[in-house]
């Protein structure tokens, strides 16, 4: 009987731990623009300190979507897509590097490229030409 | 005179003569690199017709101006790797083709024709099939692609192209195609000044139409119905959208017609059967929706408090379990002699005019609105114990959302 309570106890926690929450592509729509989220390079995440995940399919999406609902969460945490990558993890935000660039062409138009390291970003910076971005001088 | 006449005569069949000489045929057959070594031999002006057959050649770039005509639909054949034809002159023609195969990459956008910085070419009578793009517009102007068949099984729905996708372009007509099982069926960033008209788009991924920044632009005649998420209009001025029909776009976040951020621009005599929700407003300016027909939707309209003069005037709304939601108690929007077939009134002086106010927001769907998943209990008791209460006593439906003049006749349209 302890066991089963125990067991119980358990699943309630790692059922309430706060986590990125994955992007279900093609059924769930943008936070912002209502559009339907389908391109993995430029999907992105807020997940609030109270751990409600707020899905974009743009980060030009979710950057209008932090001004324009006076969003003040400063322990929500913020995931973009990995452009080189957009299959594998999304990445911490506030710490990748990002270019801008009208030719990446996403899907409202924020046309920014997010890489994990200052090298990933200057290598896919090559075919774009843009100047670097960080998290403080995106918006 | 008679001379003069006669001199003028000779000089027309002289000048005609001359450009039939000028313009040859040349015919293709297939074989390696058939298509290319055509192109490269033809001169402006002349037509290059592709025999049927199987072609397996790529990255077909047009120059010159040319006729380019498929005898029984030749399969030009990208074998997924590749994309096909590059159109960088003004005034090409295609028609007659069947082109198939195109394949997919992540830096450049792969589609069976693609037209880059020209004017007035046309694209005809071809078939697409499972190309990721197929007909893809780039700086173009004055182009017309027209009666083609697009279709695409690729299950991949994340990963596939739009039908005709057109960006940065003007004064485009786009009319008589048949679109199915793209992402979006036909797709506009940036267009202007352009016509879309007796298209029918279904069964795509995402959108049948999906149209953003692009002003001006009118929509008639197009059938949209089966698609992933409906249509959607967004951040655009000056649309016009006429006889069209939103049939059974159905799921979760899918909506017939989703306008977001328009302003100035007419929704007219369209119909919006059988969709979850039927057409959903938001943040819209004056935007006049008249003489539409809402049949059978699970929510007729959903009129964001973010909307503003707009107006909702002699519209049908027939069936559907909610005729409109809101998410404020705000309403900037005029609601004015439509026919609601649950209003309930009467008519004491027999003028078709009901004389009492119709509200279309119904108490539960603020409730809903709030809370969505108070719907599992929609048509129980409950709920109509709360409709019967509201009636006498209004309290939570916004007061302001009401048509003054609700008519007892179904509007014939």
């Amino acid at each position: 009987m302890k066991k089963t309570i125990f067991l119980f106890l358990v699943l309630g926690i790692t059922a309430c731990k706060r986590q990125f929450e994955p992007i279900n592509y093609g059924h769930e729509a943008c936070a912002y623009c209502k559009m339907t989220i389908m391109d993995k390079h430029f999907a992105a995440e807020i997940l609030t300190s109270k751990g409600k995940a707020i899905k974009f399919d743009d980060l030009g999406c979710l950057l209008s979507y932090i001004k324009e609902e006076h969003f003040t969460d400063e322990d929500a945490s913020i995931f973009v897509a990995d452009y080189n990558n957009p299959d594998g993890d999304f990445l911490n935000a506030r710490k990748a590097v990002y270019i801008k660039s009208d030719q990446l062409k996403s899907p409202m138009g924020g046309n920014y490229a997010s890489s994990p390291t200052t090298a990933a970003a200057n290598k896919l910076n090559a075919a774009f030409n843009s100047t670097l971005l960080n998290w403080d001088n995106l918006k | 005179m008679k001379r003069t006449f006669g001199q003028i005569a000779f000089l027309f069949a002289a000048l005609l003569i001359a450009a039939e000489c000028g313009a040859s045929i040349i015919k293709v057959k297939p074989a390696p690199n058939a298509i290319h070594n055509a192109i490269a031999k033809a001169r402006t002006g002349d037509t290059v017709v592709i025999m049927k057959g199987t072609y397996k050649e790529h990255e077909i770039t047009v120059r010159k101006r040319l006729v380019l005509t498929g005898n029984s639909f030749p399969v030009i054949d990208g074998e997924n790797k590749y994309q096909l034809f590059l159109i960088q002159c003004d005034s090409v023609i295609i028609r007659g083709l069947q082109i198939q195969n195109v394949g997919k990459a992540s830096m450049t956008d792969m589609a069976g024709i693609k037209v880059i910085n020209a004017k007035g070419v046309i694209v005809d009578n071809n078939k697409f099939i499972n190309n990721t793009f197929g007909v893809y517009l780039q700086n173009a102007a004055f182009c017309s692609v027209s009666n083609n068949i697009i279709h695409s099984d690729f299950k991949d729905e994340i990963n596939g192209g739009n039908g005709i996708h057109a960006w940065r372009s003007d004064h485009l007509s786009i009319s008589g195609n048949i679109i199915s099982g793209q992402r979006d069926g036909i797709y506009f960033e940036f267009v202007t000044e352009s016509k879309i008209i007796s298209n029918r788009s279904f069964g795509n991924a995402r959108y049948g139409l999906h149209f953003m920044f692009s002003h001006n632009d009118t929509y008639t005649k197009n059938t949209f119905n089966d698609n992933g998420a409906g249509v959607a209009v967004m951040y655009s001025h000056g649309v016009n959208m006429y006889d069209n029909e939103f049939i059974h776009n159905w799921g979760d976040a899918s909506y017939g017609l989703l306008l977001k951020e328009i302003t100035d621009s007419r929704i007219t005599r369209n119909r919006f059967i059988k969709n979850t929700i039927g057409l959903h407003m938001e943040g819209t300016t004056r935007v006049d929706v008249r003489q539409n027909l809402f049949q059978d939707n699970g929510w007729a309209a959903r009129v964001q408090a973010s909307c503003s003069g707009s107006n909702f005037i002699q519209n049908n709304f027939i069936g559907n379990s909610f005729d409109v939601a809101t998410n404020g108690t705000m309403m900037l929007n005029n609601f004015d002699s439509n026919y609601w077939d649950k209003y309930d009134g009467y008519d004491l002086n027999k003028n078709n005019v009901g004389d009492v106010p119709y509200y279309p927001v119904s108490v539960y769907s603020v409730v809903t609105e709030k809370i969505p998943s108070a719907m599992i209990l929609y048509h129980s008791l409950l709920t109509d114990i709360m409709d019967q209460v509201e009636k006498v006593l209004p309290t939570i439906i916004p007061d302001k959302l009401r048509d003054d003049h609700p008519l007892m006749k179904k509007i014939k349209l």
